[in-house]
């Protein structure tokens, strides 16, 4: 072929792969462009016909309505969500960190010395396969003997417990790729296993690391069953309340609603986008060598 | 190592495993004891059965539940829904991440971009696809225009449409976890052996089929198993949008078990569903690894 | 007919200046070293060649037709990568199979050219087996091996000895020569170890940050370094280098630097220089009468059986490395008598590092 035509080839070829991505990426952003879209829309367009892609009149009133409540101009009152907010994340953020901490322990030590017993492999496995509607039932009559129901730390080790399998499992994937040659020096210059641990093991895997943290606290974030199931009243997390805006007598509050949900989901982004390239290389779950 | 040195470090082992030992124990062992005692006893609490009162039926709630349709209805249509997602998951996934993986003007932004329904809690995400599907939404706007007449189902409400939503919001949730995993598998193929094929003749057809999917196998094997397991126990939305209708037309495992368990009560009876379940899961998977894998795992 | 040739290469990396304008024409059959410090360019220079890279700037030709468009896989050359790049989820037998099972051939006839190839390098024992299980010179032989099954117009060779320990880097060398010799075809073989250059090579290119510093017969070069940085790099000794001034003398001139005082016969700078001599080992005679270049003082002394390696000083901390046929003994601390041989003394400028005399 000659050069000009080869140069024609190249260049459509790569034009059509780059808009074929572009048209993909656009249409994946849809759904979250169209609720963002609504949280700036008044309620008189909601739910117009046509739809209106663009609001034709914006509005921070939804916002105003998550941030303060209402009453009065809407059917019910709605407290503030605010307090539901700081809920989600005080608990998403202690059960993360202590799942990841418990995680790290027990994936050294199942990794350096290969322990068995209760966490072995297969028992981690297992949980993850059983449908959690089964043990919610189980769950809360052990709660409500250790009058757990409803409270903050009811919930976090909930939580942790249903996310430190995961931790394991992941952190155990990246401790497997430590080098033995770091461990071998560092017990050649006398440092203590804590030593070890924390100096030589802990860096490596920094970037499964990153990522385990990210995977558990969008898990914990999100989660709704458990909080749906364990807890409504003194603890409410954002995940009910967006629920309770979804269904109620007087209608959808679709506008509040899109409002709470992106800023339920922006910090999750924000941490996700700050990570991801830690998540580019992380997740070959220890099957292949970098 | 001296004896004592080893006795130390065995012990220093064993403490360290310890918190996670003592959380398995509490948090997933005896909720299952409790399980298993469960399904093999009638206990029924708001029939006034209190705990202690509850009479030891072995095998019954088994066989019962396994001679409810809907149970094996709700099991079916789980699994339907969920090799549906896997499916186009993996066709969008594998997609994006071989052209991504190449020189692509913008990667640094679209890469960020395309992960972000991740991060999305699934309430969240139900919410929005509520949105785009209700009755005066975009997505009837756009069928209008194509179909060139008024399109107004109600999804929701649809006994067959309403699958539909649930299935395309799965698949927008989690699509980027399986973009993830293979992205990284691709990323971590050495260059030289790509520019190899190239330079002994091969395609990029060939060299994706002969080059680049073996080595993903594994990857791809665990990455369907752990997508599998999550897709299986969908509840979140079905909960949000469907309530498992019109009917029982949207009616996952999960949401059958959440039904019977706690709006009826029927604890021991789904349990029983419950065991039924993780045996045939463990089934599954364990054929499904082998024949992937070739060997044990 | 030059079968390559590449015209005004250029290329940048960021801020980077990889090529320089780069002009290159190998000839069919050549044995062509391309040689350079890291950073200079050759990897980038192969990948072109190759087609991995485009060029900014500059024309790529195969026998006369612009190949600069034209993908890896159709300019029909073989390659191997410093990493072998052997595919690692593959036995021998279908890496080696690889180029001909892509274009469909006949099965028969893939594992007949297969056979062919693996006895000719000898691993016919190592078929079965998957790069992991097999050592670096067998590794070494079936990415050769990888190459040959397309019959392919020339070779490229990219660092391949780098992971090799030293006694296999010397055997494999040998190895690749014979292959050269047997096919007759082109070679272009990229390295930083210009050792290797002057036994094999027919054609050797020196680079440095991105352009061509000289290049052509490496006894040629090793003749007459056009720049002080060719002759420091190039050569299996370092060459001694001593600077100094050049002071005219009627038709005629003194070096004077550094303890010498070399008379420059038929070399005659307009004015004083500032400049840098050198010499190599071998080429520095020690005369105990009537040595006129300087005087020394002998150092130490290594045996190296085939010759003597002498460390002379002749200023205060300033060493001379002197190569000698084992008969010259001198003792340690003698003073002895220093003789450059005229015809191989180079002289460079001491600014800029370019050749002063022919």
């Amino acid at each position: 072929m000659s050069s000009k035509k080869l140069i024609v080839k190249n260049t459509s070829r790569k034009v059509f792969v780059h808009l074929f991505l572009y048209i993909i990426t656009a249409s994946l952003l849809f759904p979250l462009f169209w609720m963002i879209m609504t949280s700036f829309k008044p309620s008189t367009e909601w739910v117009s016909y046509p739809p209106t892609w663009i609001p034709n009149d914006p509005t921070l009133s939804n916002y105003i309505f998550i941030l303060f409540g209402t009453s009065g101009n809407f059917a019910r009152t709605y407290a503030s969500a605010v307090v539901p907010y700081l809920n989600t994340v005080f608990v998403s953020v202690t059960a993360t960190f202590i799942a990841l901490v418990v995680g790290v322990l027990g994936s050294y030590s199942l990794s350096r010395f290969r322990t068995r017993g209760v966490s072995s492999l297969i028992s981690i496995i297992m949980p993850r396969m059983f449908p959690p509607m089964a043990m919610i039932i189980p769950m809360m009559i052990f709660f409500q003997v250790i009058r757990a129901i409803d409270t903050y730390w009811g919930l976090i080790i909930v939580y942790i417990g249903f996310t430190l399998p995961y931790s394991v499992f992941m952190l155990k994937g990246f401790m497997d790729n430590v080098p033995k040659e770091y461990t071998e020096a560092a017990m050649m210059d006398g440092l203590s296993e804590w030593q070890i641990l924390l100096k030589v093991w802990i860096p490596v895997i920094k970037n499964g690391l990153m990522t385990t943290a990210l995977f558990l606290l969008i898990l914990n974030w999100t989660e709704y069953t458990f909080a749906l199931t364990l807890s409504s009243r003194e603890v409410e997390t954002i995940t009910l309340t967006l629920a309770k805006l979804f269904s109620n007598e007087a209608g959808t509050y679709y506008g509040p609603q899109s409002a709470l949900g992106i800023l339920a989901a922006i910090p999750t982004i924000i941490f996700g986008i700050f990570i991801h390239k830690y998540l580019a290389y992380g997740f070959t779950f220890g099957t292949l060598k970098k | 190592m001296s004896n004592q040195i080893k006795r130390k470090t065995l012990q220093l082992n064993k403490v360290m495993l310890l918190p996670t030992n003592v959380i398995m124990f509490f948090l997933i062992i005896i909720p299952t004891i409790l399980v298993i005692w469960f399904s093999l006893v009638n206990y029924q609490p708001n029939l006034g059965l209190n705990f202690w009162q509850s009479k030891f039926i072995f095998l019954e709630n088994y066989i019962k539940i396994l001679q409810d349709k809907a149970f094996l209805y709700a099991f079916l249509r789980t699994i339907i829904i969920s090799v549906i997602c896997i499916i186009v998951e993996f066709v969008i996934g594998l997609l994006i991440a071989s052209i991504l993986s190449g020189e692509i003007l913008g990667k640094k932004i679209i890469f960020p971009i395309l992960i972000i329904p991740l991060m999305i809690p699934p309430i969240v995400v139900g919410n929005n696809f509520w949105l785009i599907f209700s009755a005066n939404g975009p997505v009837n706007q756009i069928i209008s225009n194509i179909l060139n007449r008024e399109f107004t189902v109600s999804w929701f409400s649809h006994p067959q449409f309403s699958i539909i939503p649930i299935i395309l919001s799965e698949i927008w949730h989690w699509y980027p976890l399986i973009f993830l995993i293979l992205f990284s598998g691709l990323a971590n193929i050495s260059i030289s052996e790509i520019r190899a094929a190239q330079i002994l003749g091969a395609n990029e057809w060939q060299i994706f089929w002969r080059i680049k999917f073996p080595k993903l196998k594994g990857i791809i094997a665990i990455a369907l198993v752990i997508r599998m397991m999550e897709a299986l126990k969908v509840f979140d939305i079905i909960h949000l949008l469907t309530r498992g209708g019109p009917g029982t037309n949207t009616e996952t495992i999960s949401y059958y078990l959440f039904k019977y368990g706690f709006q009826y009560g029927r604890v021991s009876y789904i349990s029983a569903g419950a065991w039924i379940i993780l045996f045939i899961s463990l089934i599954s998977f364990s054929l499904a690894l082998r024949s992937i894998l070739g060997k044990e795992r | 007919m030059p079968e390559l040739v590449l015209k005004n290469i250029s290329k940048k990396y960021g801020s980077n200046q990889v090529l320089d304008n780069v002009n290159l024409q190998i000839h069919d059959g050549d044995f062509c070293m391309i040689v350079g410090p890291s950073g200079s360019g050759k990897t980038t220079l192969l990948n072109i060649i190759a087609g991995f890279s485009k060029p900014d700037d500059g024309e790529i030709m195969f026998d006369g037709k612009p190949v600069n468009q034209l993908p890896p896989r159709d300019r029909n050359i073989g390659m191997v990568f410093q990493e072998y790049g052997l595919f690692s989820h593959m036995t021998v037998r279908k890496n080696i199979a690889f180029g001909l099972e892509i274009k469909k051939n006949n099965k028969k006839d893939i594992e007949k050219r297969v056979t062919e190839i693996a006895d000719w390098l000898k691993i016919r024992k190592l078929l079965d087996k998957k790069p992991a299980f097999i050592s670096g010179g067998e590794a070494q032989r079936v990415a050769i091996g990888r190459t040959l099954i397309n019959d392919p117009v020339f070779f490229l060779f990219d660092e391949p000895l780098g992971n090799l320990d030293a006694n296999l880097r010397s055997e494999m060398l040998t190895e690749i020569k014979r292959l050269h010799i047997n096919l007759k075809k082109t070679f272009i073989y990229v390295t930083h170890d210009q050792e290797q250059a002057l036994s094999i090579a027919n054609r050797v290119v020196i680079m440095r940050e991105g352009k061509v510093i000289q290049e052509g017969h490496p006894k040629e070069i090793y003749k007459n370094p056009k720049n002080i940085f060719v002759a420091d790099f190039f050569g299996i000794q370092a060459m001694n280098l001593v600077e100094g001034d050049i002071i005219p003398q009627g038709n005629d001139s003194l070096f004077k630097g550094e303890g010498l005082n070399v008379k420059l016969k038929k070399y005659s700078p307009l004015r004083r220089t500032r400049a840098i001599l050198g010499i190599r080992p071998e080429d520095i005679i020690l005369e105990k009468k009537a040595g006129e270049d300087g005087i020394g003082t002998i150092s130490s002394i290594e045996f190296l059986g085939d010759v003597n390696q002498i460390y002379l000083m002749i200023e205060n901390g300033k060493f001379l490395i002197v190569v000698t046929s084992p008969e010259v003994k001198p003792e340690v601390g003698e003073k002895v008598k220093i003789s450059l041989k005229d015809n191989k003394i180079f002289l460079f400028s001491k600014e800029n590092g370019g050749r002063l005399n022919t």
